[in-house]
């Protein structure tokens, strides 16, 4: 019986934790693969797009950046980063698959911002407390550069 | 003699059973509304050690006590403050049993009694650090089998209450959940030991990876826990039944992204057992979790 137990057990890791995973793999895969295309002189269907390829490592020139209360662990923040990387005006090339980079180590939460789109403040704001976090304070970032920032009080923090 | 193995088996078949409090998937994770998760634990408990108060005392027949569950649980967000959540155990149970001086050996399994919990939880959140109160009142519903061997379910509703406070920073985790339960009689007078418990776990955050979304939490916890005597069938109070007991339990937490797995180990340091009981021994248990947006 306890054999019954730990493959049952194992079978809800695959189910559970195994195409998660296998999901994100593939998808990191499919980066590489769209990079050895481009080596190789081929285009790909996201380059005849014009979609650039994924940029884990750069910094989008276009940001916003929200000072957020309580966004300590990214387990608890997955929620928060998944509803702002459905705002149509977030650019899902950068920091990821999602244009959304969370650093719990200083509680601040970057968007990279597509140049198409006017980003709605009131959609971030919304969809950072959905997620059960208090946003603080908002920083617009022109390629490295802080042009603005509004710091919110309570009013709009509770609207 | 004979007396005294009587003694040992009603207390061994009312032992009860090891109470859950939360668990990280169910506090940390879905704080955002509509967040939804599951998680699966496997847990496996065993007693072989023979106790009358804090002594060990010998145990020629090799009574003992064996329990494997393999859990599955469920939370629901309404809002970060209002959450369902549901735990649906599958029990194997083992009891070897002695009776004028031979052994019976006692098998059964099956699910087990349903626990629905509705928690309310009130947050804060700072620069540094959030923190939340919960208030947790829980039913567990008789949906596991009463016949065979052992009863994997009691039959009627039992009815919890827990109230936890928890901090979480960058660097630290802590936990505290006072809980407990009150068992209802059941149909032919007997009833499981009420019990309450206190659960202290605190612990690191060694390592994050941003760029991955992935980390590792290290815990040590502290688990006490007091059962009440049970009742016979008949309604007569078990003079077996009933204990005090403390464990360790170090736990390490692995998560990426929205998935989180788990492994703790259950180390009992004291007990105190009513009567003579098997005293609770080691565990461990293994966990996988995982949570979505709506």
């Amino acid at each position: 019986m306890k054999n019954k137990l730990i493959i049952s057990l194992f079978v809800a890791v695959f189910i559970l934790g195994g195409l998660p995973l296998y999901a994100s793999h593939h998808k990191e895969m499919s980066h590489k693969h769209e990079g050895n295309a481009h080596a190789h002189g081929k285009m790909t269907h996201k380059e005849n797009q014009q979609v650039p390829k994924n940029q884990l490592n750069k910094e989008a020139p276009h940001q916003i950046k929200v000072r957020v209360d309580g966004i300590v662990c990214s387990f608890c923040a997955y929620g928060a980063e998944k509803n702002l990387s459905k705002l149509s005006f977030i650019d899902k090339s950068y920091y990821g698959d999602d244009g959304v980079f969370v650093d719990i180590e200083k509680g601040i939460v970057t968007m990279a911002l597509t140049a198409k789109k006017k980003a709605d403040v009131k959609s971030i704001l919304k969809a950072l407390k959905k997620g059960g976090y208090t946003p603080r304070e908002l920083s617009f970032v022109d390629h490295g550069n802080v042009i603005k920032t509004i710091k919110l009080d309570e009013k709009e923090i509770k609207k | 003699m004979k007396k005294r193995i009587k003694q040992y088996l009603l207390a061994i078949l009312l032992s009860p059973t090891i109470l859950l409090a939360h668990q990280p998937v169910m506090d940390m994770a879905p704080r955002w509304e509509g967040g939804y998760g599951f998680q699966t634990r496997l847990e496996s408990f065993s007693s072989n050690q023979l106790k009358q108060g804090t002594t060990e005392v010998s145990n020629p027949l090799g009574l003992r006590n064996e329990k494997t569950t393999l859990w599955l649980e469920g939370v629901y967000s309404f809002t970060r403050e209002h959450r369902v959540s549901f735990k649906l155990p599958y029990t194997n149970h083992f009891k070897r049993v002695g009776d004028g001086g031979s052994t019976q050996d006692l098998r059964n399994e099956g699910m087990g009694d349903v626990i629905v919990g509705f928690l309310n939880k009130f947050y804060v959140n700072k620069k540094d650090y959030t923190g939340n109160i919960s208030i947790t009142p829980s039913l567990r519903l008789p949906t596991g089998a009463t016949g065979g061997d052992i009863s994997i379910g009691d039959g009627v509703v039992d009815f919890g209450l827990s109230v936890s406070a928890s901090v979480e920073s960058y660097g630290f985790y802590g936990m505290v959940d006072f809980f407990g339960w009150a068992n209802s009689i059941e149909s032919d007078g007997s009833r499981n030991g009420n019990s309450l418990g206190l659960d202290i776990d605190m612990g690191i955050h060694p390592y994050h990876d941003m760029k991955t979304n992935s980390g590792v939490f290290a815990l040590m916890g502290l688990n006490s826990r007091i059962y009440s005597k049970s009742l016979n069938p008949g309604g007569f109070e078990n003079q077996n039944s009933g204990s005090a007991s403390i464990e360790m339990v170090p736990t390490l937490i692995w998560y990426k992204d929205n998935i989180m797995v788990r492994g703790q180990y259950h180390m009992p340091i004291y007990s105190d057992m009513n009567g003579s009981q098997l005293q609770p021994t080691s565990g461990i248990q293994f966990g996988v979790g995982i949570v979505f947006e709506s």
